[in-house]
């Protein structure tokens, strides 16, 4: 199957052997060929590392079609995580199961017929060893030992990996360092012991979290110099700068933090090992967030961060291998999901490919179009065209091209400011190698927030017609200034895991977690797009202590009139006297796995539609701890959301308030059932209930909220800007804007001009100062007038402005007015 | 002769059409300049910007300065020119607003008893109700324009917005100038020019039908 070539890379292997690990990079080792062959590489993500069998994540079964069709889209090499410990046996042996080992080998040896490189690890097992259990040395040691052998005298493409991202809880730097040394020498010695092809096989050895900081890559490459061996290979894995990669802190684009990350990485892993004579394989490579949600990192953007990654890497002989968890490649199709990435990923080995300063061009509606500037990187390529879909523009008439400088004119633009919101057409710079540079032209308006009434304890979604626009960024923070959890160290909030924007329902979500720990107040928001407008949005938190409700009992010391056993699954008593939080009786539930108790309403109709909360009693019985959960039913329609309670406490009554809103069953009519049910998924201890009502009060644990458009932005106060005059005495540029209430009715001043996404070719030299509370923070403002604004009346502001070096000044006017502190 | 007579009919309603877009407004300028005479803070300057309200550049409107007269004065040396500027103080000079930023024109002049000149603006509205600025300075010997109240250091402003044209004026505390007067200077009413253009194109629509006949 495998033996000609075996006999040819074991020679190779034995002749590499006699080199030095630490010969320098200038002659090139076999193991740097090697590692150089397996560009590009590729991971076969949450299969064999997921828990209890490979479909344990939902990806299907792995074929050995699919794993063709790997190698058939040009890669080179396969890293095949593996988590061993669901197929593992008890000590002293740790037997490792024969199916799965089987299995495993399987696919290992698809992979090696495909002609692919093939990485096999031990993966999430990580996970347990970083709690340090007292035998995680004997285990670790004995998987190995099963591990080594069956793949003995397997071909010398087959590498073995040590530990997947391996890490040490509640000890320092440097003992994580001494720690992770210590499991790959035990891994290193186990597979060197074992002999045959094994005695020369490529070992690959992670720093602690396979983290590029310099001091894990020292601490590492101390350990291989020490060992001595020419066939080991270091490998990093690299998600990019976090707040880049997780949208969150306001890192949207390719910055030089984010480049800074890049070099610092790449430069660490290079002079640390390649320089050095030991090649280096970045094991996973991804952007966390784009694993999710697509749109969390604009598309422009992310091209650009992995054509300078891997171009970076390719450059310092730096192999990479893609972290594909399922959502990349369609294992049912086998196509990519993203075949624009794809083809991004692949060309990057054969050079590089020009991008430019965004990929977004941006038509407004109520402004003339106007000419738009694209700085290009050309990376070394020419250009030879610019198109329109299929049509070639004109040069000189469509666009000019200098040096780098793509001039977009408004001429070729113009047609497309009309009509529908949204993407009207996709140009391509067209150069003579590498792929196309897409700029995505779109017409879009001022998006437009609505009001929500609601509470927390659940997502929120806020109307949001985004009228052709792109969401960017959020921006969230109390009125005195504060952050809001989670992440209150930014007030700039994480996408996806705080809010998610829905263009197709014209809605933006905010999760549950971003009210989780929310406190009573004025919560402001701001709407970042990337055509650069601000949208600014506020909530108002009220907390609901001391409500009173009219109740609507379903238990006190029986069943109320109506209501009906309707249990399942649960040993209980709905007239047990063991426990009584008021009168002498209560329900005692004792479970069996996911074993339910529940009470239907079996008499007249009651109209539930003015009830709020679900309100009761439980005790942990003697036990405590017991893991529940609530339901309720519509009728007979089942589909409404759970939640859990908190574990009652062992000999102790405690009130539980469930929003029926988290049930999904606020507003109904017909609540038919409430029901109560294990989730440890096991016999449980006895549990009870006691003292169930609706209430009409609303639930004390969440609170109100009143989500409104910022009503700070008065409507019926109009600014117009004057046009800009040199003093040539102060040498400012003095611009006069003219603000005029247009309505009936006073406007409580003070007011305040603020001055938004100020250029930053200039400052606003008689700036009063910047906003601190009102989002977004950070902009320049004066003083309109310290008064109320009489109705139909107008005052005029002066700004003054340095003069910048090139270019225009602009910014986006806002208006504080009725008491708000900038 | 259908193309002699229609390109004259198309000549005729393109002069009223362009009667229409370009409305314009007219001033006679003036001021007493003796007192620039015996300034320490000479050589100085006429200084004239146009602003474009929009921040990008319209070039909707243009100036058009004439007619200086310097009492006694001159002008001296060359202008220097910023943005849509053209001209000189010996003839005419024209300001547009194409350039977003600046569009400016200052040259030297020696000051004698006044100064007196016209202007003449275009009042096309500006788009999205921005306000279109001209100002009129002087400027010292340190090309610093001499103190006024106006924020723009300005003797004269005349804005353009949807509400027309609005005229302000500032005297020179440090350099004993009273604020300029500016008049308006009547000019043929659009309607006015409409009239003429209507007058035109029924002659030769009566000459060419009495042809016909």
């Amino acid at each position: 199957m495998f033996a000609p070539r075996k006999l040819l890379t074991l020679a190779g292997a034995l002749l590499s052997a006699l080199l030095i690990t630490s010969s320098p990079a200038a002659v090139k080792s076999e193991m740097q060929t090697y590692v150089e062959a397996m560009q590009p590489g590729w991971n076969l993500g949450n299969s064999f590392d997921a828990p209890g069998s490979e479909t344990g994540w939902g990806n299907p079964v792995v074929t050995q079609e699919f794993i063709q069709q790997i190698a058939a889209q040009g890669f080179k090499s396969i890293r095949i995580p593996v988590s061993w410990s669901d197929h593992t046996g008890a000590a002293p042996t740790y037997t490792v199961d024969t199916a799965w080992l089987d299995r495993v080998e399987q696919v290992v040896n698809w992979s090696l017929d495909a002609g692919l490189h093939v990485m096999l690890n031990m993966h999430h097992d990580s996970y347990w060893i970083r709690e340090m259990p007292a035998d995680y040395i004997a285990r670790y040691t004995a998987v190995w030992q099963q591990i080594a052998p069956r793949f003995r005298d397997h071909p010398r493409e087959l590498m073995l990996e040590t530990i997947n991202e391996p890490d040490f809880l509640n000890v320092d730097d440097a003992t994580k360092i001494t720690l992770v040394n210590e499991l790959n020498t035990i891994a290193y010695d186990v597979i060197r012991g074992t002999g045959g092809g094994n005695a020369t096989r490529p070992i690959v050895m992670p720093t602690v979290v396979t983290n590029a900081s310099q001091m894990f890559l020292d601490g590492l490459k101390a350990k291989m110099v020490e060992l001595n061996d020419s066939n080991l290979i270091a490998t990093i894995h690299f998600y990019g700068y976090w707040p880049f990669s997780t949208n969150i802190a306001g890192v949207t684009t390719v910055d030089a933090s984010v480049l800074n990350d890049i070099n610092t990485s790449l430069n660490g892993a290079y002079d640390t090992f390649v320089a050095a004579g030991i090649p280096v394989v970045v094991g996973e490579l991804g952007l966390l967030a784009y694993d999710a949600d697509i749109n969390a990192i604009e598309r422009g953007e992310l091209l650009k961060f992995f054509e300078i990654f891997t171009a970076t890497a390719q450059s310092k002989g730096i192999t990479w291998q893609w972290w594909d968890n399922g959502k990349f490649i369609n294992r049912a199709t086998y196509q990519w999901r993203d075949p624009e990435l794809y083809g991004y990923l692949m060309r990057s080995v054969a050079g590089r490919t020009t991008t430019g300063s965004t990929d977004l061009v941006f038509l407004k509606k109520g402004l003339p179009v106007q000419d738009t500037v694209v700085q290009l990187n050309l990376n070394g390529n020419t250009f030879v065209s610019l198109k329109d879909g299929a049509t070639t523009l004109q040069s000189g008439l469509d666009y000019t091209l200098s040096g780098e400088k793509l001039t977009l004119k408004a001429r070729a633009l113009s047609k497309y400011a009309t009509g529908s919101f949204g993407e009207k057409a996709v140009f391509t710079v067209n150069m003579t190698s590498g792929l196309p540079w897409k700029l995505h032209v779109r017409y879009v308006d001022t998006p437009v927030a609505s009001s929500v009434d609601t509470e927390t304890g659940a997502d929120i979604p806020v109307p949001l017609a985004f009228n052709g626009d792109l969401l960017k960024t959020v921006e969230a923070k109390y009125s005195d200034g504060t952050g809001i959890e989670p992440h209150a160290w930014t007030s700039f909030k994480q996408w996806r895991d705080t809010y998610t924007p829905d263009y197709a329902n014209n809605q933006i979500t905010f999760k549950k977690a971003l009210f989780d720990k929310a406190k009573p107040g004025l919560l402001n928001f701001a709407f970042y797009f990337w055509s650069g407008k601000v949208v600014r949005y506020q909530m108002s938190i009220v907390d609901r202590a001391g409500q009173v409700g009219t109740e609507l009992q379903i238990y006190g010391d029986g069943l109320a009139a109506g209501w009906n056993d309707w249990t399942s699954w649960a040993t209980h008593d709905l007239a047990s006297t063991d426990q009584a939080h008021s009168g002498t009786r209560s329900i005692s539930v004792t479970p069996g796995a996911y074993g339910a108790v529940g009470l239907s309403n079996g008499g007249a109709a009651i109209d539930t539609s003015i009830y709020h909360t679900l309100v009761f009693w439980i005790h942990g019985g003697s036990v405590g701890g017991q893991s529940i959960g609530v339901g309720a039913v519509r009728g007979d329609d089942w589909s409404s959301p759970w939640t859990g309670i908190p574990a009652p406490v062992a000999n102790t009554w405690q009130k539980v308030e469930v929003s029926l809103r988290s049930l999904g069953v606020d507003g109904s009519s017909n609540i038919s059932r409430v029901l109560f049910q294990d989730w440890s998924g096991g016999d449980a201890p006895t549990f009870y209930i006691d003292d169930i009502v609706l209430t009409t009060a609303k639930a004390s644990t969440s609170m109100d909220v009143y989500a409104d458009p910022a009503v700070n932005m008065t409507p019926q106060v109009q600014i117009t800007k004057g046009g800009y005059v040199l003093n040539r005495r102060t040498n400012r540029y003095v611009q006069t804007v003219v603000v005029k209430n247009t309505g009936s009715t006073p406007v409580t001043g003070p007011v305040y001009l603020v001055l938004d996404s100020l250029s930053a070719n200039t400052t606003l030299s008689n700036s009063s100062g910047k906003t601190n509370v009102e989002l977004p923070t950070g902009s320049p403002y004066v003083q309109v007038t310290s008064g109320a604004l009489a109705a139909n009346t107008q005052v005029s502001v002066s700004l003054e402005f340095t003069v910048p070096a090139s270019g225009g000044i602009t910014y986006d006017a806002r208006l504080l007015t009725d008491g708000a502190t900038p | 002769m259908n193309l002699l007579r229609n390109s004259t009919l198309a000549a005729l309603l393109a002069l009223a059409a362009t009667a229409a877009a370009n409305a314009q407004v007219t001033y006679n300028i003036s001021l007493d300049t003796s007192s620039l005479l015996s300034s320490s803070s000479a050589p100085f300057s006429l200084d004239f910007q146009f602003s474009d309200g929009s921040g990008v550049g319209s070039g909707l409107n243009w100036a058009t300065l004439s007619n200086f007269q310097f009492g006694g004065g001159s002008a001296v040396g060359t202008p220097t020119l910023w943005g849509d500027a053209t001209g000189d103080l010996g003839s005419t000079v024209t300001l547009g607003t194409s350039d977003a930023m600046l569009n400016e024109f200052y040259q030297e002049f020696a000051p004698g008893t006044f100064l007196s000149f016209n202007l003449t603006l275009t009042t096309n509205t500006p788009w999205s109700g921005a306000t279109d600025l001209f100002s009129f300075s002087i400027l010292d010997g340190s090309l610093a324009s001499l103190l006024t109240d106006s924020p723009n250091g300005a003797l004269v402003e005349v804005s353009l917005s949807d509400l027309g044209a609005a005229t302000a004026t500032f005297g020179s505390s440090d350099n004993g100038l009273s604020a300029p007067s500016i008049t308006a200077i009547p000019e043929p009413a659009t309607y006015g020019l409409f009239l003429g253009a209507g007058l035109l194109v029924a002659v030769v629509v009566r000459r060419v039908t009495t042809k016909r006949a």
